[in-house]
């Protein structure tokens, strides 16, 4: 009851009224005092006197009225008050702790909210625990693409005929050009089974989406459209619904438009050759699919509804019966099955191990922010264990010095938790610009109340985890040193100075472990950089090309190129130009295997007996001389192979095919639009997915029969950075109508490709280094308190004449004993952690030599500076000063 | 001539204002006053300890205070007890009673045989 009545005390506003009360009730009391005095006969001056007198201290009664308020109220904030004095006495230190709380706290919370974000927070979906993506595993690709997206009659026959599930869906990509009044723009779509949005149970903002008949061939055309390109084409216009989207030529009519919390997936997490736009801003019916095969084309990509009383295994089971059944029946011959994911895990997948990787890092900071603060702490608990020993003496309890010792401590971590938020969100806007594209979910990331309370939880385990120990040493002080006099006395004990060493081998451990994986991580970083692309990224300049769908026949799209390609010669500096549908390190397409004469199957890799897949690139003329791809034997594509059945093979497909002999004048057969070539040419091997992996298998077929909708340009020039005005001048001289063409370098390709790799090792070094900056700091700090514990005893081996340089090498010598142990026990954890992250290095073995001798090195040479510094300042006390100073 | 103060016990403060105010409602002035004329000017109750004692009380719910004009036509916080308040006074009595007997007791064994 009392306990209620004091906390409605606290209620705004209250604690003020209430003091005004009183004020009030104690002048009106004064007043009666007075008036009886008065009433005695005094004089009004002596009456007055008397009055107060009688009455007693007014500040007195409010004080006590205050303590019986909010009891412990007055301690405290003169616990506090003492505390920030202290604080503010020792600003280098004040700094240092709030500074490297702040780093701790700061890239905790940062990393906190992304992993959140990323990865915790569920999906905007309808009970999305039920949902789940479906990939087919085919047994002959399965060495190359351990499993492919879904083959559309499949996916019609798992629908017709699987009982597991609530719904199936199928998507395929969509890009198209829009040209609804204004620049014509090319926006990224999906093809999507009607029920799709009922499946993932998402409700338009406006309009509806498809009905179940709407993906019949019949059915008119019609679109759904994300929130952005609703604001972004439509103004945000609520009658939107019933309005036209020109899309390739052809109008759609929308009929609903998502809510701005809609998330689609992204192409990285829906596994190799998955194909979606970058962003997916307008969805149209799927209503058939580009084949009607059983075999091959696998494209579709599948989500699925599992029914609510049935379990994941229990939907793959049934859909692996029902693949075995469309093996069988359509003489696939082969044993094809599936393989099902949750959507909530696909989704963000890609970046878990990255995320745990920073995660462990950050954790590691933090503790060694937390030694490096009780390191520092333990320090100062012995400068200021006189100041304690007197307070006991004076009759102080040990509680109330621990709790006194705490407010400190406390007021360092909210102070550093305040400032680690501000770097966190810094820190967040700063990732979310310069950090890799392919983040999902990214730009959701946001500082919100969960991840404040995470900073506030941190800053707070901080705070006691560092302050405790110090606090409960200070708070045993011995009343008895205080009474002794002269302040040597009061030295660090024998058991002290181990305490803090310990620590320091602590935080030498952990920085060694984040310097020796940031190492590897920036050793693999340069291995990458140093592969041998097998393409000259310099000069070279990619320009891809939408056509609108006025350009219907391949002639047509052919003729267009050919010219594109000759105007871009004539641009000064220009040195060669060719069209290509894709550039190296822009992924696989147009993958399948070969067939060569004499056989009706696909041709097997010698070695490991299994089909031997390649991807097919259609080009122009001067396509290898544009990029510098080297030419090894026979001739390149030429203007005359308009019309022959020419290819251009890749030297190591040359050695599985052919091996030992010589491939000019082979025929061969290959899927994806070569039907029964010859080999004129062979060039150099080429990265085209990754620089970490191996070159791919490559057939160069001429582009004339096999021109695309969307298609690239390669462009090898000297000019400088007018290159891209001209180059679009020249594109849009052909024809007006042509969106604006996209360029990248080659160079922007390739530092593309490593961008995430280089931003992981650029974390990891970032963090090893604050790392290495705080166990400096802290072998800085023990040394140099060590020697003004020892000034004494240093002083009186001078004057018993040892010299300045062995006083040095003594200091030196025992400040390294603990970073020579923690080095040792951090290279062998490094050893273990290394393991962990083996998948993310290139080129260099977790247990690399030469980056632990590196960083052993760095690490030394740092430690030793470290303790010069105090050194020198012991080699400098003057021996008769101190022995004076008794 | 100044009276001789005499210092009490804590927690006793807090029983004689309850009595005090068991004879009915008065302002804080009143109450010192009270306690000052009934001990012989033994007691004088000081500002800074009677206001947190009526303070302390409030909270505990023993008295309650209202806003109201005094005898002397001075506005003040007028306070009365609670029936709570009058069931601690019987408990705070009886309590002091017994302490007083025991120490009697010890101080003059033979007038307490009789």
């Amino acid at each position: 009851m009392i306990w209620l009545r004091r906390l409605l005390l606290w209620l705004p506003g209250r604690r003020r009224a209430r003091a005004l009360e009183l004020q009030e009730e104690l002048r009106a009391n004064l007043s009666l005092a007075i008036q009886d005095a008065a009433e005695s006969g005094l004089s009004p001056e002596e009456a007055s006197r008397q009055g107060h007198r009688d009455f007693g201290s007014l500040t007195r009664a409010e004080e006590e009225s205050r303590s019986v308020w909010f009891p412990g109220w007055d301690t405290l904030s003169q616990d506090v008050r003492f505390a920030l004095r202290t604080l503010a006495k020792t600003p280098g230190f004040t700094t240092v702790a709030i500074l490297s709380l702040a780093l701790g706290t700061g890239a905790a919370t940062a990393l906190f909210s992304l992993v959140d974000t990323v990865v915790i927070k569920p999906l905007t979906y309808r009970e999305p625990g039920r949902l789940v993506f479906v990939r087919e595993v085919v047994p002959p690709l399965a060495h190359i693409y351990p499993t492919l997206p879904v083959n559309f009659q499949h996916f019609k026959f798992w629908r017709e005929q699987a009982r597991s599930f609530e719904g199936l869906a199928a998507i395929e990509n969509g890009s198209a050009t829009m040209d609804s009044g204004g620049e014509p723009e090319v926006v990224g779509g999906a093809y999507v089974s009607s029920n799709l949005f009922t499946l993932l149970g998402v409700e338009p903002q406006i309009g509806r989406t498809f009905q179940p008949d709407e993906d019949q061939p019949a059915s008119p055309d019609v679109a759904v459209i994300t929130d952005g390109l609703w604001r972004r084409k439509f103004g945000g216009s609520r009658d939107v619904a019933g309005q036209t989207l020109r899309l390739d030529g052809k109008p759609y009519v929308v009929i609903g438009v998502l809510p701005l919390s809609f998330r689609f997936p992204k192409k990285e997490d829906l596994g190799p050759l998955a194909h979606l736009s970058e962003r997916s801003e307008f969805f149209l019916p799927l209503k058939q699919a580009n084949s009607d095969g059983w075999g091959g084309d696998y494209d579709y990509i599948v989500f699925g509804r599992l029914r609510r009383d049935l379990t994941a295994a229990g939907g793959a089971a049934e859909l692996n019966l029902i693949e075995q059944r469309i093996a069988a029946e359509h003489h696939l011959n082969r044993d094809l099955h599936i393989k099902m994911w949750p959507l909530q895990e696909v989704m963000g997948s890609p970046v878990r191990t990255s995320l745990t990787v920073l995660l462990a890092a950050v954790l590691l900071l933090v503790l060694i922010v937390c030694v490096n603060l009780a390191n520092l702490l333990l320090a100062r608990s012995h400068a200021r264990a006189r100041e304690f020993s007197l307070r006991i003496a004076l009759g102080a309890s040990r509680g109330r010095l621990l709790l006194s010792a705490m407010v400190e401590t406390l007021i360092l971590a909210v102070a550093g938790g305040v400032l680690g938020v501000l770097a966190a969100q810094a820190a967040l806007n700063a990732f979310v610009h310069w950090g890799p594209v392919d983040l999902p979910r990214l730009d959701e990331v946001r500082v919100d109340g969960r991840v404040l309370a995470f900073a506030f939880v941190v800053s707070m385990l901080c705070g006691v985890l560092f302050g405790l120990l110090p606090a409960l040493r200070l708070s045993r002080a011995d009343p008895q040193n205080a009474l002794r006099a002269g302040t040597h006395t009061i030295s660090g004990s024998r058991h002290g100075l181990q305490l803090r060493e310990w620590l320091v081998g602590a935080e030498v451990s952990l920085s060694t472990l984040l310097l020796v994986l940031a190492g590897l991580l920036l050793n693999s970083l340069w291995h990458v950089l140093r592969v041998d692309r097998g393409f000259a990224a310099e000069q070279a300049l990619e320009v891809r090309v939408s056509l609108p769908s006025r350009y219907q026949s391949v002639e047509q799209k052919a003729e267009f190129f050919d010219q594109a390609a000759g105007r871009l010669r004539s641009i000064p500096g220009v040195r060669a130009a060719a069209a290509s549908s894709r550039v190296p390190l822009t992924g696989e397409s147009n993958v399948n295997h070969v067939i060569l004469d004499g056989s009706d199957d696909g041709a097997l890799d010698p070695v490991t007996k299994q089909l031997v897949m390649v991807n097919v690139r259609f080009v122009g003329p001067e396509y290898f001389s544009a990029l510098g791809i080297p030419l090894l034997r026979g001739r390149a594509i030429e203007s005359a192979d308009r019309d022959r059945n020419v290819v251009v093979v890749s030297a190591r497909l040359t050695a599985k095919l052919w091996p030992g002999q010589n491939p000019l004048g082979k025929m061969i057969t290959c899927g994806s639009g070569v039907s029964r070539a010859e080999v004129v040419g062979v060039v150099g091997d080429v990265h085209s997915t990754q620089l970490e992996r191996d070159p791919t298998l490559m057939i160069y077929a001429p582009f004339w029969k096999r021109a695309f909708q969307v298609s690239g340009l390669v462009v090898r020039s000297s000019a400088g950075s007018g290159l891209a005005a001209d180059v679009r001048r020249a594109i849009q001289s052909i024809d007006p109508g042509i969106p604006a063409p996209r360029m990248r370098t080659m160079g922007d390709l390739v530092s593309e490709s490593v961008a995430g790799r280089r931003f992981q090792m650029e974390v990891a070094m970032a963090f090893a280094l604050s790392a290495l900056l705080l166990a400096a700091l802290g072998i800085y700090g023990v040394v140099a308190y060590g020697i003004t514990l020892r000034r004494r005893e240093l002083g009186i081996r001078m004057a018993l004449g040892a010299r300045a340089a062995s006083v040095r090498r003594m200091v030196v010598r025992q400040g390294l004993r603990p970073v020579a142990v923690g080095l040792v026990v951090g290279m062998l954890a490094a050893v273990a952690a290394g393991q962990l992250i083996r998948t993310l290095l290139f080129g260099v073995s977790a247990t690399d030599q030469w980056t632990f001798a590196a960083i052993a090195s760095v690490l030394g040479l740092v430690a030793v500076l470290a303790c010069l510094f105090p050194a020198h300042a012991a080699a400098r006390i003057d021996p008769a000063g101190v022995l004076r100073e008794d | 001539m100044k009276p001789s103060r005499v210092e009490f016990l804590q927690g006793t403060l807090d029983m004689l204002v309850l009595r005090t105010l068991a004879l009915g409602p008065l302002h804080g002035y009143g109450v010192a006053q009270a306690i000052r004329r009934s001990t012989g000017e033994a007691i004088q109750v000081e500002a800074g300890s009677l206001y947190p004692a009526l303070q302390r009380l409030e909270l505990q719910g023993l008295v309650t205070a209202k806003w109201d004009v005094s005898e002397r036509n001075q506005r003040t916080r007028i306070y009365r007890l609670t029936a709570a308040g009058r069931k601690r006074l019987q408990a705070e009595v009886s309590r002091w009673e017994d302490f007083v007997r025991a120490v009697s007791l010890v101080l003059h064994p033979k007038t307490i045989e009789d």
